[in-house]
């Protein structure tokens, strides 16, 4: 899977690759098992700080997406396992920051809700 | 005399072999990297870069023709050879002052470029993260072949330690007369294997940096890039391997020779003292100029769609555009910027004590064999 890292985005970087990594789990460009690069790796094809990638890996490895093992390296968990439920608590809050501004800027929830269907229809497209 | 027209003729391919690769080194990078800077892709057709390669040209064939001349006309007939080596340091230097000159030249029109694009601010990088997946480099193993003629050579001597006579030349000239001599010690009689050993750490060590290096996707075709680069690490990782042979090979020689195990005719070693330097000089130009920098030259059809991409200037990483400095950058070895191969990061502080090993390792030989 490509990545792509901007420099000079708002989003740092490290929430560029963990958003990355999820995104190719989520669209099937990685699969399970699917090994990633060491995180001394992807720092020097970046060119950049270790801790920012390691700071991305231990995201994605809490978060159950990654499982990092000292020998075999990064591998991309099983999607079995990566489920997890109890995320549907946390999109409230997670969502508060966009939806609040898509109100604002005058988006009404129908369009809202379709740009959310095209995201989640895009993602299963892929999958048949 | 006749060891005179060997080193005449090993120098002359030098000079023309260095006068054909200098002229070719700013154009073996992407063509979005020129003179060691990078340019945005709109920008590569520009006049004034396109001015500025033809300004080069010129300019290179200007200084270099008269300079060659002048310098083989003052220097004829007197064949030293600190002369001669002095004539080929001038020439590298003569060149390596027009890439700076021309790197500064060119980041001077980019400069001017800058009003234009600033609708995008984007500075990214793409990275592959199956890069370095399947097979990008000759197998490691290939290295053996040279190891088991280092420690089989090293055998043959210690099976013949007695006939070894106890004053034994060190250095000969092309033909193999002998010019140096030395009393029969261990570190003289096995003073080749060393050097091979130590020669063949170094090959490994440039394998590892080919292995580990900076991917160069960036562009706007990462697929191609990609495959471009991949091929790029396998050729030159093959080469590694070969020049760590044949060099193996040529040291085996010269101790059988130190050692009078084998006597070989004057002809055979004339033709290997000006075949090997030879041979190694044009191959590696000939692949350099294939290949080109990260394997820009090399031939790859790919149908993927352009994605539009604007990689992050970093030109302030590239003093005078040869050498790199960025200590955020985890990295060792690094493409080079201009030219073919890899380059130190000199913000990392592992390449200080590698460049200062590597400089003292000639004078560590010649103490140890005063001892």
């Amino acid at each position: 899977m490509i990545l792509k890292v901007d420099f000079v985005s708002e989003t740092p970087i490290y929430e560029q690759l963990k958003n990355q990594v999820v995104e190719g789990i989520a669209y099937g460009l990685l699969k399970e098992g699917e090994q990633l690069p060491s995180v001394r790796q992807m720092a020097v094809d970046i060119g950049i700080n270790m801790h920012t990638v390691g700071k991305a890996y231990s995201i994605l490895r809490n978060e159950g997406y990654l499982i990092i093992h000292k020998r075999s390296g990064v591998i991309v968990n099983n999607l079995s396992k990566i489920k997890d439920r109890s995320f549907l608590k946390k999109i409230p809050s997670l969502m508060k920051p966009i939806v609040t501004e898509a109100y604002c800027k005058g988006i009404t929830e129908e369009e809202f809700l379709d740009k959310c269907k095209d995201i989640f229809q895009s993602i299963l497209k892929g999958k048949k | 005399m006749e060891s005179n027209y060997a080193y005449l003729t090993v120098y002359f391919s030098i000079i023309i072999g260095l006068f054909i690769i200098c002229y070719y080194i700013p154009f073996l990078n992407r063509e979005t990297i020129i003179f060691g800077i990078r340019i945005p892709v709109e920008e590569i057709k520009n006049q004034l870069v396109e001015q500025l390669k033809r300004h080069y040209k010129h300019t290179y064939m200007a200084v270099m023709i008269p300079y060659i001349i002048l310098f083989e006309v003052a220097s004829f007939g007197l064949y030293s050879r600190l002369i001669l080596l002095f004539g080929i340091v001038l020439q590298v230097i003569i060149a390596m002052y027009l890439y700076v000159l021309f790197n500064h030249k060119m980041m001077v029109v980019k400069n001017s470029f800058k009003e234009k694009s600033q609708e995008n601010i984007e500075q990214a990088v793409f990275i592959d993260t199956n890069f370095r997946e399947g097979k990008y480099l000759v197998s490691v193993a290939w290295f053996i072949p040279s190891l088991i003629i280092i420690v089989l050579s090293a055998l043959i001597i210690a099976m013949n330690y007695d006939k070894i006579p106890s004053i034994i030349a060190t250095r000969f000239d092309a033909v193999g007369k002998a010019v140096q001599f030395s009393p029969k010690t261990d570190f003289a009689v096995y003073l080749m294997q060393i050097i091979s050993f130590v020669a063949l750490a170094m090959f490994a060590g440039i394998y590892y940096a080919i292995k580990r290096s900076k991917q160069q996707i960036s562009s706007n075709y990462p697929e191609k890039a990609k495959q471009q680069d991949r091929r790029f690490r396998y050729i030159w990782s093959g080469y590694i391997v070969i020049l760590s042979f044949i060099f193996t090979l040529y040291l085996a020689i010269i101790s059988f020779k130190i050692d009078q195990i084998i006597d070989f005719s004057n002809s055979f070693f004339l033709m290997l003292n000006v075949a090997f330097p030879i041979i190694i000089l044009f191959g590696t130009i000939f692949l350099a100029i294939k290949t080109g920098q990260s394997g820009s030259r090399i031939k790859v059809h790919t149908n993927e769609p352009e994605i539009k991409l604007k990689v992050a200037d970093d030109n302030v990483y590239w003093k005078l555009g040869l050498f790199y400095y960025n200590p955020e950058d985890p990295s060792l070895f690094i493409p080079k910027r201009m030219g073919i191969g890899w380059t130190l990061n000199f913000g990392h502080p592992v390449s200080f004590i590698l460049l200062i090993v590597l400089v003292a390792l000639p004078f560590v030989f010649k103490l140890m064999g005063k001892h």
